[in-house]
């Protein structure tokens, strides 16, 4: 028993041990000592939005090798460096013939949308986003986003809002992006506590606090703050303590009271004296030119920009060797004297500049770039500039940027050489300069090479270079030429492209061999685009104008392009396009749109008075005689007499109609004298057409003519343009117009033309081409503009076809084409059919026989009527006035009424303008001779009959061609510019009507009067 | 007497509690080898859990060092104290490392990490292959021979090509912060001077030994000098890299929780 008990027992022990140690082989990691174990499959977890492709070629550790501690690191490594992953770590887990390797991963986020909301005035919510320090697109950190939400609570505090809460939302969405929501809870504005003045104040503190007008109890914001200092600066300033420092330390705050204990510390500084000896320098002089004064201290930097300023500003007077120094003088610690010492020389002037030897530039060209000026003939010498600018130094350093300008062609021997005469042509005190240039060779581009490019081909590279073999070698090319190929790079994706240019010159040779040498780096493409902030408009509006799309080349000038596009459809306050994770390595990059919506709601409204203006009658005028009895027809009689009413205009206008950036907007005007709306409807954009915009109108105007008539006029139109190209457009218009003229207390005929009754239909089409450079102040190109009406008219009217066309050019001249000969030709004509009215023509004036007489005092009918096309009077023709023949007065040329002598239209129409446009004074202010030519005519036959007559035949045969010589003058503005014209009239006509007694009987016929010659214009942008 | 025969003659009607349980464990041994034999069902399979090897143990300005690396390191700085002891070091079985040598090893690699990025930023080169080989010849005849070496490298769990990995980093480090640091290492004759009469000459007398004259000193002077001021200069230096530095260290086996206050 005891054998086998012992046996038994071995048995047991061998067993138990060894099955000890295979539960442990089990569960024991194996020892570096240990063979690794084969790792026979990897898997890498990629984020949300990613193929797990994008990452596998990161992982170093090999399939079917042993897991290499050194490789699973480096693969941990590389993976987080994609910036895509929080969290990286290897997982083994057991597999067939070895194990599977798992790289088990935790996503980043990125901060997609920012809103903030809540923001009180005057800070905006944008501003709080600046100031919130969080950018779309970097890593998502929860720390970042509770220091936002400080950095806002401190932005609030300066403008008076201590008790300001931000609580902060973060959603995490798939794409990795975290959408952060800042909610302000602003509270109440806090309020001036106690305000005291510390430190070297010199000045009594209450005089001071009475100063800065601060209160307690007066709301604590920041433009009342900086106004306080302010006033204690300008207090110091005018006790000549120029150099006074004021400041506000922090404000101490007490949350129970919301008041804010305000403490202002001043350092008063000496009184400061600044004067001038040599020279008489008045004080408003000496205020511009010494900066003391406006930056409030007087340190050596400011006294010595103070003498610099003076010493120029008397050299631009003509003191050209003109020297200011100055002197400081402290009598005491509180009292600073500056005096600045001037010698100003003698006044001299500079006649001219020259230069010899240049052939490569033209002189023109040199003189652009020299500081140096003569004197001009039409600034006078007592203005600043008049005498010219000059002084050696500027002549010196004239001479380098010439030589600059020469090397960076080429010409590397060149020299320059400046020479002064200070007896020009013989005269004392009269200045010349000579550039005297000798170029020397020209250094040509020999060969020219391009290496490191694999992705774009050489000949594409190429193509983007100004640099060439056998075309002159130029820094300033090569230097552009780099830039270039980097843009090019850039905007395809290549965002670490390098690029370094290499120029060798050849011995012996003027020669150079170029050689750009291009690092391409990675390509980087875009991942995904995501789009947030929509919330009205429809995600699609967004959508159709992205220029970045997935797999496309990450560029930069496509993400601008879209950002520029979202701007456009003017629904948008803010779009930010912007690249998440810009650090990472991956190189497919999530590209974000975060747009800010506009409001949808816009309001305006305003309060005023209308004031309208009128040629007043004669004080024994009665209301029911013709008007036109006592003037002549050139006299605006028809515009009514003076008055006023209060006006209340209003507006409304909706944004994102139907999620679209369609615009409905109404505006008005509401007043005794005129009450006007105006609704319309915008389409940009029409049948998602980019170049097809349709507007829709409807108008209703209201206006009395005070005491004279009222005009309603009643519209509805619709409009669709097409763009074809920049300078090439289509404008199809279908409308409806009705003007009705209510209660005329005046003949039909001093009604202004617009308001006569019309009641018509019309469809028209309009082409535009316009290759002008500037349409506000063209200098050259071309313009053409062509129009087509059917209309079809109502009460009797005739129906008509009109055609209209217009043709304008302009040649540019002179040195840079300074000066400008514009021409202009119009010609229009209308046909009228359809309906014809019995028209009447009464003549009012008899003899004592009971028999009518005409103007010339010959007997005709009395009455004489026919059938004729009558067009209404607002659909002629019109000329005259500052923009088409300044000859006559605004619409004043053309037929005129027999018995009133008021203009009543032609069927057609010619002008032609002529200008000579030059420069006059500096860049802004011009000069104009001009030639207006044309009329308006009965019919378009009569045009051609009429062209070379330079006077009316009769009353009966009127068409004739005008002709007006003028000057004028042109002042440069961003609008436009501001124009005066003086035409003089050659050959105006002569206008008869009836006149009545002052019983308002016995019409006779007035003596004919001529238009008057001269006329005068004022108005902005040119004739044509 | 045989074993078999025993379990032959006995009709058992009970087996003894002894063979119960060796049979017992000999059974859960086989489930246990056939458990870790058994093919990967995938993720998320309750009954297979895998094994982390290596995981993220700081960020470093978005540079990653993971756990491996700082043990690594540690057991470098085991081997490396061990070759500096007087007399070949004897080979024993090596202790698991400790929390403060992981500590310690830790910082020292955020350490080595911050001055890499610099003397990448920098353009300095790294080490050559020869500098490297040098240094390790070196330390394998510090060793007592190649096979005392890989006795060594088993004892402290490290490969040849691992301590090669991390002299061509120090080597690299040293040489760019000499470089770095040149201009400011020059030592002053004055301070040799003060260094060897305040602080050489009053050690040698308390050691009764012998004062050499300050000419023969000099150079070893300068170099203890010139050490001292490069500790104090990287100091300094790596105290301000620290505070710009973006550094963020995991806690070890903690679960990544979704960020603060954010909802999914």
């Amino acid at each position: 028993m005891g054998c086998g008990r012992a046996a038994a027992s071995l048995a047991g022990a061998a067993l138990l041990f060894t099955s000890l140690l295979l539960l442990l082989a089990g569960s024991v990691v194996p020892l570096c000592a240990q063979s690794a174990p084969l790792v026979v499959s990897i898997a890498v977890q990629p984020p949300p939005d990613r193929p797990e492709s994008q990452f596998i070629g990161r992982v170093s550790q090999q399939i079917n090798a042993p897991a290499s501690p050194v490789a699973i690191r480096q693969s941990i490594e590389r993976l987080f460096a994609s910036g895509e992953f929080a969290t990286v770590r290897a997982v083994e887990y057991p597999a067939t013939g070895g194990v599977r390797l798992v790289f088990e991963t935790t996503p980043n986020y990125f901060n997609g949308t920012v809103r903030v909301f809540g923001a009180p005035s005057p800070a905006t919510d944008s501003e709080l986003f600046d100031a919130s320090g969080l950018e779309p697109g970097k890593l998502y950190s929860p720390d970042e986003v509770s220091e936002a939400g400080e950095n806002i609570q401190a932005r609030l505090r300066s403008y008076g809002y201590y008790q300001a809460k931000v609580s902060a939302k973060t959603v995490l969405q798939p794409g990795s992006q975290a959408r952060i929501t800042l909610l302000i809870t602003a509270g109440p504005l806090a309020r001036v506590g106690t305000v005291r003045v510390l430190g070297a104040t010199l000045l009594p503190a209450n005089a001071l606090l009475a100063a800065s007008r601060l209160k307690p109890g007066q709301k604590l914001t920041q433009a009342t703050v900086q106004k306080a200092l302010s006033r204690i600066q300008s207090y110091y300033a005018k006790r000549q303590h120029l150099a006074a420092r004021v400041r506000l330390l922090r404000p101490q705050y007490h949350r129970a009271s919301n008041r804010a204990d305000l403490t202002i510390k001043v350092d008063a500084g000496p009184q400061v004296s600044i004067s001038a000896e040599g020279a008489k320098v008045g004080r408003r002089t000496l205020k511009r030119e010494v900066p003391v004064f406006q930056e409030h201290a007087a340190d050596a930097e400011l006294i010595e920009e103070g003498r610099a300023n003076l010493q120029n500003y008397f050299q631009s007077k003509g003191y050209f060797q003109a020297r200011v120094d100055y002197e400081r003088r402290q009598p005491s610690s509180s009292q600073l004297n500056i005096i600045y010492l001037i010698n100003l020389g003698p006044r001299e002037t500079l006649q001219t500049i020259r230069f010899r030897g240049n052939k490569y530039f033209s002189s023109d060209d040199l003189r652009d770039l020299v500081a140096v000026r003569p004197e001009s003939l039409f600034i006078p010498n007592i203005i600043p500039g008049g005498r010219g600018h000059f002084n050696t130094g500027m002549m010196d350093d004239d001479a380098s940027a010439i030589t600059g300008q020469y090397q960076a062609n080429g010409f590397q021997d060149v020299k320059v050489t400046p020479v002064l005469n200070r007896h020009f042509q013989g005269r004392k005190n009269h200045l010349a300069v000579t550039y005297n240039i000798v170029e020397g060779p020209q250094t040509l581009v020999r060969k020219l090479a391009v290496q490191g490019n694999k992705a774009v081909s050489t000949a594409a590279i190429e193509g983007l270079l100004t640099t060439a073999p056998q075309q002159p070698y130029s820094r300033v090319n090569l230097a552009t030429d780099r830039d270039q190929v980097l843009q090019y790079y850039f905007d395809h994706g290549y965002l670490e492209a390098h690029c370094t240019t290499q120029a060798i010159p050849v011995k012996g040779k003027n020669l150079e061999d170029v050689s750009f040498a291009i690092t391409e780096g990675r390509q980087f493409s875009v991942n995904n685009v995501y789009v947030s902030g929509t919330r009205f408009v429809k995600p699609r509006v967004v959508g159709q104008r992205l220029s970045v799309q997935a797999g496309a080349p990450l560029s930069q000038a496509a993400m601008l392009n879209t950002q520029r596009r979202l701007y456009r459809t003017g629904v948008f306050t803010d779009v930010a396009v912007s690249v998440e994770n810009p650090n990472g390595m991956e190189s497919r990059k999530n590209v974000l749109v975060s747009v800010h919506e506009a409001r949808r709601y816009t309001f305006t409204e305003g309060v005023g008075f209308q004031y309208q203006s009128g040629a007043g009658r004669a004080s024994n005028q009665d209301l029911a005689c013709p008007t036109y009895s006592t003037a002549t027809s050139d006299t605006p009689v028809y515009q009514g007499s003076a008055g006023w009413s209060p006006l209340l205009s209003f507006g409304v206008t909706r944004l994102a109609v139907t999620g679209r950036p369609q615009t409905l907007s109404l505006d008005g005007n509401y007043g005794s004298l005129h009450k006007r709306a105006l609704l319309s409807y915008d389409i940009p954009r029409f049948l998602n057409d980019n170049s097809l915009k349709l507007d829709a109108t409807t108008l209703y105007d209201d206006s009395y003519d005070v005491l004279t008539f009222r005009a309603i006029r009643e519209e509805a139109g619709l409009q669709l343009e097409d763009e074809k190209s920049h300078a090439v457009r289509f404008i199809y218009h279908v409308g409806y117009r009705r003007a009705d003229v209510r209660n005329p207390v005046v003949s039909p005929a001093e009604i202004p033309v617009l308001s006569l009754p019309a009641d018509l239909a019309e469809a028209s089409a309009n082409f535009i081409d316009d290759h002008r450079d500037d349409p506000l102040n063209t200098h050259r190109g071309m313009y053409q503009n062509a129009v087509a009406t059917l209309a079809k008219s109502f009460g009797g009217y005739a129906d008509f076809a009109r055609f209209y066309y217009e043709n304008s050019t302009y040649y540019p001249f002179g040195r840079k084409g300074k000066f400008v000969l514009a021409r202009s030709t119009r010609i229009g004509f209308e046909h009228p059919f359809g309906p014809q009215k019995l028209v009447s023509t009464n003549d009012p004036v008899v003899n004592s026989a009971g028999q009518c007489l005409n103007a010339n005092g010959a007997v005709v009918p009395c009455s004489v009527s026919s059938l004729q096309y009558v067009l209404p009077l607002p659909e002629r023709f019109y000329s005259g006035g500052p923009d088409s023949l300044r000859g006559f007065a605004i619409d004043q040329a053309g037929p005129r009424d027999p018995i009133t002598g008021f203009p009543i239209g032609g069927n057609a129409l010619f002008i032609n303008n002529v200008e000579f446009r030059y420069p006059l004074l500096g860049p802004n202010v011009g000069g104009v001779l001009f030639w207006d030519a044309g009329n308006v005519y009965t019919t378009l036959p009569a045009v051609l009959h009429s062209l070379l007559v330079f006077k009316a035949r009769s009353t009966e045969k009127p068409d004739y061609t005008s002709n007006t010589l003028g000057v004028g003058l042109r002042y440069n503005t961003p609008v436009g510019p501001i124009r005066l014209d003086l035409g003089y009239n050659l050959n105006p006509p002569q206008i008869q009507n009836v006149v009545y007694n002052s019983n308002c009987t016995n019409p006779q016929w007035a003596p004919p009067t001529t238009l008057k010659h001269w006329n005068f214009f004022f108005s902005i942008g040119q004739t044509f | 007497m045989a074993l078999h025969s025993q379990f032959d003659a006995r009709t058992p009607d009970r087996l003894p509690r002894g063979r119960w349980l060796a049979l017992l464990l000999l059974f859960i041994a086989v489930l246990t080898v056939l458990a870790s034999t058994a093919p990967y069902e995938g993720d998320g399979g309750p009954s297979r859990r895998g094994t982390v090897v290596d995981q993220i143990a700081a960020e470093v300005d978005n540079q990653a060092i993971t756990e491996n690396e700082v043990e690594d390191a540690a057991r470098f700085a085991r081997l490396s104290a061990a070759l500096n002891t007087t007399g070949a070091p004897e080979i024993s079985a090596p202790a698991p490392l400790t929390q403060q040598e992981y500590g310690t090893a830790l910082h020292r690699s955020i350490d080595l990490r911050l001055l890499q990025i610099q003397r990448r930023a920098d353009g300095y080169p790294a080490a050559s292959a020869r500098e490297v080989s040098t240094q390790y010849e070196h330390l394998v005849k510090l060793a007592g021979g190649p096979v005392a070496w890989a006795g060594l490298l088993a004892k402290y769990q490290l490969t040849g090509e691992e301590v090669k990995a991390s002299l061509r980093q120090q080597l690299s480090i040293v040489s760019f912060l000499n470089g770095y640091f040149r201009l400011q290492l020059a030592i002053a004759p004055a301070d040799i001077q003060q260094y060897y009469a305040k602080v050489f000459v009053p050690a040698a007398q308390r050691q009764h030994l012998s004062t050499p004259p300050l000419a023969t000193v000099r150079t070893q002077i300068r170099e203890i000098l010139q050490q001292r001021r490069l500790q104090q200069l990287q100091a300094r230096w790596l105290t301000a890299l620290r505070t710009n530095a973006r550094i963020q260290i995991e806690e070890p086996d903690a679960p990544k929780a979704a960020p603060e206050g954010a909802q999914r």
